[in-house]
């Protein structure tokens, strides 16, 4: 194998007896100058690729030496074959300080990077990914009865090279029946992918529960409102109440009953799930009185303020 | 079947950060140290977005290759990004 032969002297524009002193200043110069963080221009980054080759070699007594004596008579651009017997430098291991890749050139001169590198000196044993979380919204009712849902998640990857790599993916989830606000379900093996092989992580996704004009979640109980009118209070009756299973159940107030005193449901909350039991369903009495009476009404209660001595506000 | 769509906010940790990046854990940490990395979340453990990848790479080979030392890296970087930013506008008005 062959390759063309460069010039580290000339890339770097010392002369050829400079010594560590110029050659470092030379260096930093062009860096400077040149290197791809600093200068955007379309060819910097090679030519910088070449200026940090250049003071890989020149920039080491030992390296330089060997590209000197191996080199002799060679000009730039001519076809470079190390002479026989010649294996990189018969198991010296170099030590790098740049993090570049090499031309094909030094590589001849001087094998592949065999010492530490930036790049590998850190190889890390291959890692689990890592644990994904994101947010499902679902309605209170979507929540009692459990659901399928399509979801799809814009995933972030970072592959070994760091490169970040972004992809929609599409995803069956089931939200069991009885999720509660927070509650996470887990997807084994969709969260990041595991690096050499490491198993990939897992994507929680945290139940949101919508808001519900008629309950309000507390835990696993479901409280709402229970309106009655004071003669239902006063006189008790059996009160229908709709139920999120779409039953209705039949509800015995007492009476007598006040405002703000709570009925139970025992079990009628969300459902069990796991080792949580149902919860119940709390209904608060609220007593309303209509709007506007009728004559007939006005009547009645005008007729009750007569009649009756009670006063809440007695001592 | 209902379809929705939830956005996922993907960090990674210190250790993945270092890993993706070829670099310790305890030179992500000497960063985080200099604030030149700023993490997404500040619990226990902090967390980055996957863009810190790059840009640790980029303070590793401003740091050996231009010889740049960590107190004056963030100097660096923000006059690059400004420049960066200005150049883009230039372009844009041109």
């Amino acid at each position: 194998m062959s390759t063309a032969y460069k010039d580290y002297y000339e890339i770097l524009g010392v002369d050829k007896t400079a010594d560590q002193k110029a050659i470092k200043k030379a260096y930093r110069k062009l860096a400077r100058e040149f290197h791809p963080d600093v200068n955007h221009d379309p060819g910097a980054e090679d030519r910088f690729k070449e200026i940090a080759e250049a003071y890989e070699v020149l920039g080491d007594e030992e390296k330089r030496e060997q590209y000197d004596s191996i080199g002799q008579g060679y000009s730039a651009g001519q076809d470079f074959r190390p002479p026989p017997g010649w294996e990189h430098g018969a198991g010296t291991e170099y030590e790098y300080r740049t993090a570049g890749d090499f031309s094909d050139f030094f590589e001849q001169m001087f094998g592949g990077r065999g010492g530490p590198s930036f790049r590998t000196e850190y190889r890390r044993p291959p890692m689990r990914g890592a644990d994904h979380e994101a947010e499902i919204e679902v309605s209170l009712q979507e929540a009692f009865d459990g659901i399928k849902r399509r979801i799809s998640l814009e995933a972030a990857e970072v592959r070994p090279d760091g490169q970040v790599e972004r992809h929609t993916k599409t995803l069956d989830v089931t939200v069991p029946a009885g999720s509660i606000d927070g509650t996470r379900i887990r997807l084994k093996g969709q969260g990041g992918a595991g690096t050499d092989g490491a198993p990939a992580g897992d994507l929680f996704l945290r139940v949101h529960v919508r808001p519900d004009p008629r309950f309000e979640l507390d835990g696993r109980h479901l409280k709402t409102y229970l309106d009655i009118t004071p003669w239902e209070a006063a006189l008790g009756a059996k009160v229908p109440q709709k139920l999120m299973d779409g039953k209705t159940a039949s509800l015995n107030i007492q009476p007598g009953a006040r405002s703000g005193s709570q009925l139970r449901l025992k079990g009628h909350g969300m459902p069990a799930r796991g080792r949580k039991k149902a919860g119940d369903l709390i209904a608060e009495l609220r007593i309303v009185v209509p709007d506007r009476l009728s004559d007939a009404e006005k009547e009645l209660f005008e007729k009750l303020a007569e009649t009756s001595k009670f006063n809440p506000r007695a001592a | 079947m209902n379809d929705s769509t939830a956005a996922v906010a993907h960090t990674i940790t210190v250790t993945e950060l270092a890993y993706c990046a070829g670099c310790s854990r305890a030179t992500i940490l000497e960063l985080l140290d200099h604030e030149l990395l700023a993490p997404v979340e500040s619990a226990a453990e902090p967390r980055f977005a996957p863009e810190s990848v790059e840009r640790v790479r980029r303070i590793h080979r401003i740091s050996i290759e231009l010889e740049v030392g960590y107190p004056a890296m963030g100097l660096v970087l923000r006059l690059l990004d400004r420049i960066e930013e200005l150049e883009r506008r230039l372009r844009g008005s041109g």
